[in-house]
């Protein structure tokens, strides 16, 4: 039987547009499987020419869904090109802003476009394995979703003004001091998502034993990992040093400047992918592969820094001897990471200097080039700009969450496929899982595009000559 | 009083995709002018009352720093933010809900910040569920590519019956999400779509003549349809 390919186009319950092809052997197995994203977005390109000022507003518009992690990273870098230290109280309020977003963002992820899975099994009927089906069998857990969404919606809506693409973060700090009345709300309202996220975590705590295949085959391998730590080396999502650890949770970059990303950090291209594939320098491509993200950040850092997580996160540590390899384990970290923003948010909140009217720095430009570092929903967030003398943009790079975790997700659907695909006799189940190890990284393709909602799976297996073999549709 | 939701949903930087956030926009002007005339009214009768304060922290003061917020984008210097105003906002957008807020009647006095709510969204989201669930009417205003370019069409929206697998996503359909609030909280309002065709879905901001021209349609089409709920 000569090669064989399967396609998994689009891929369902994802933010954005992108296909899996698995090539088949003589023998129906899987050889090799590519994740390739489809789009070409190209807002390097197109902000060139622009005032630096408008680059936060401007990046934002990269993704309807985490518009606040490309503008925090954004306005870091034009803080960076102003060559100013923000006001503290600032950094504090853009931490909150991020951890809003870092919430809603994991709350989709994990109730809306996970949890049937974890409801229901791999296996089960489709018609029913999916968020709806997820509303007459645990509308409790469906309801805590919503809440948990719109909680940190609303703090972004109360903050910055607006969910969807906000502008209160600006080069220099925030354009509105924090008010007391908003203040309060949000404190009122922790014990009610707090109760909720610890419930969760509970729940998915009691049945991650039940999908022992699945740990230690979804993307289960040795790499390495990436993410910022503060300053003690804990848990940290706005700003802090970059650090790299390997699978053994060694430590073997700690607190590179983000300015020196480009001595560490390649990026390759494929041809059958919009998405680059960033590697660790030192090893060499495709050797220096590396995770970022919620598994990631709690592999690298020495602690958690808050009572709730911290307990946690010991638990989950103690998975492994070294750095926790499973990629089935990102969805338990994301859960802790609710956890701690909650925490973080309650204790950002609760200091004294919150309400200070002092929220911004004002500068001209006094640097050339700036990069700015922020950790998003899905991983480390890089931006860097380079302006001419009338503050005008000459040259963007942007490394976003999902590029770093491009060559993993890679690995990882090749895992799954080799151990889960028949290609002589494909079920639905084995391809859910295909995309469910794509869907436990939960990338982000910056769907800007309006679909109409009614994206399908449908997998062909072809002959060389073009024929359908086989073919599933949902 | 009967409580209605507008969500005005599309991507602002795909051309006339953005109609719906463009309507949702003028609306919340409309809000705005509706609570300022109230509130003047208000002081000139000497009472503290006057049906709130557009200054204050309601929704409408939110939706009033959402626009401003919006405007102050431009510069890193304090002048550039004192001195922003809709003359010199880079969004096409607020010129087309400035101007439509000024030129069409004003009949939303009636309507508090509780009664009407007003969201200009990138996408149809599941949290939506819970606000759709609190009100009585939903008015959905999209875009779409199955009528003649600004042509303005209305349909009755009911929830989804039998949503397939794929339903769910990170964006819905208004009627899965009316589906997703009667499931979830036992209840489901009244729901329209008004639709507008596109002209164009190409990259860039600002809407095509065709559709510019039915943004007064829509509005008083939204304005029709709140009077029918309460008559």
């Amino acid at each position: 039987m000569a090669r064989q390919t399967i396609t998994i186009d689009p891929i369902t319950r994802i933010e954005g547009h992108a296909k899996i092809n698995l090539y088949l052997g003589e023998n129906g197995h899987v050889e090799d499987a590519q994740f390739a994203v489809t789009q070409f977005r190209g807002f390097e390109k197109l902000c060139e020419g622009r005032p630096f000022s408008e680059m936060p507003s401007l990046m934002a518009r990269i993704c309807g869904i985490c518009p606040v992690s490309h503008l925090i990273a954004s306005a870091k870098a034009c803080d960076a090109l102003l060559g100013v230290r923000i006001p503290e109280n600032a950094a504090n309020l853009r931490r909150v802003l991020n951890l809003a977003q870092i919430i809603q963002s994991h709350a989709l992820s994990f109730f809306h476009l996970s949890s049937p899975d974890f409801q229901f099994g791999m296996d089960y009927d489709p018609a029913q394995r999916n968020l709806f089906g997820l509303l007459s069998a645990n509308p409790q857990l469906a309801r805590d979703g919503v809440r948990l969404r719109q909680w940190g919606q609303q703090i972004i809506e109360w903050f910055a003004g607006k969910r969807i693409h906000p502008s209160w973060v600006v080069p220099g700090g925030v354009n509105e001091p924090l008010t007391e009345e908003r203040r309060d709300q949000v404190l009122a309202s922790i014990p009610e998502v707090m109760a909720i996220a610890v419930r969760t975590l509970d729940w998915f705590k009691g049945l991650m034993d039940g999908f022992p295949e699945e740990v230690r085959t979804f993307g289960n391998f040795p790499s390495l990992f990436m993410g910022l730590v503060n300053a003690e080396g804990g848990l940290e999502h706005y700003d802090g040093r970059l650090r790299i650890t390997d699978a053994s949770g060694r430590v073997i970059e700690d607190g590179f400047d983000p300015m020196q990303y480009s001595d560490y950090i390649g990026e390759a291209v494929e041809k059958f992918s919009y998405l680059k594939s960033p590697y660790y320098k030192k090893l060499g491509y495709p050797d220096g592969i590396y995770r970022v993200g919620p598994l990631a950040r709690l592999n690298i850092a020495d602690q958690c820094g808050t009572p709730k997580a911290a307990q946690e996160w010991a638990e989950f540590k103690a998975l492994d001897r070294g750095a926790v390899l499973s990629s089935f384990y990102y969805h338990y970290a994301r859960l802790i990471e609710i956890v701690h923003g909650i925490e973080v948010i309650e204790r950002i909140l609760t200091s004294p200097d919150i309400l200070s009217k002092h929220v911004r720095a004002f500068a001209g430009p006094n640097n050339r080039e700036g990069v700015g570092v922020s950790e998003a929903p899905r991983g480390t967030l890089m931006h860097h700009y380079r302006i001419d003398e009338q503050g005008l943009i000459t040259w963007a790079n942007l490394i976003i969450a999902t590029g770093h975790n491009n060559l993993a997700m890679n690995k990882a659907v090749l895992q799954v496929a080799k151990h889960f695909v028949d290609g002589t006799h494909l079920q639905e189940g084995m391809l859910n899982r295909v995309e469910a190890v794509i869907r436990a990284f939960d990338p982000c393709l910056s769907c800007s595009t309006h679909a109409d909602g009614s994206m399908a799976l449908h997998v062909r297996l072809l002959d060389p000559a073009g024929e359908v073999v086989s073919e599933i549709k949902r | 009083m009967k409580k209605v939701l507008v969500l005005g949903y599309g991507n602002p930087l795909r051309g006339d995709d953005g109609v719906g956030p463009a309507v949702a926009w003028a609306l919340q002007e409309r809000l705005l002018t509706a609570e300022a005339q109230r509130a003047q009214r208000g002081r000139r009768e000497g009472t503290e009352s006057g049906g709130g304060d557009a200054a204050g922290d309601g929704i409408l003061a939110q939706l009033a720093s959402e626009h401003s917020g919006h405007k102050s984008q431009l510069s890193n210097t304090p002048e550039s933010i004192n001195s922003t105003s809709p003359d010199h906002c880079s969004n096409p957008l607020c010129a087309v809900s400035a101007s439509s807020a000024s030129s069409a009647p004003l009949r939303f006095q009636a309507y508090s910040e509780d009664s009407f709510r007003c969201k200009a969204l990138h996408q149809l989201t599941p949290e939506l569920a819970a606000d759709i669930a609190l009100a009585d009417l939903v008015i959905f205003i999209d875009a779409s590519c199955d009528n003649g370019p600004g042509e303005v069409a209305s349909r009755r929206v009911v929830p989804e019956s039998s949503p397939s697998s794929t339903s769910f996503s990170h964006q819905l359909t208004p009627e899965v999400l009316l589906a997703f609030a009667e499931r979830l909280y036992g209840t489901c309002p009244e729901a329209v779509l008004l639709s507008v065709g596109a002209a164009s879905f190409e990259y860039g901001e600002g809407l095509s003549a065709e559709v510019q021209a039915a943004v007064p349609v829509l509005l008083d089409r939204v304005q029709a349809a709140c009077a029918a709920l309460h008559s």
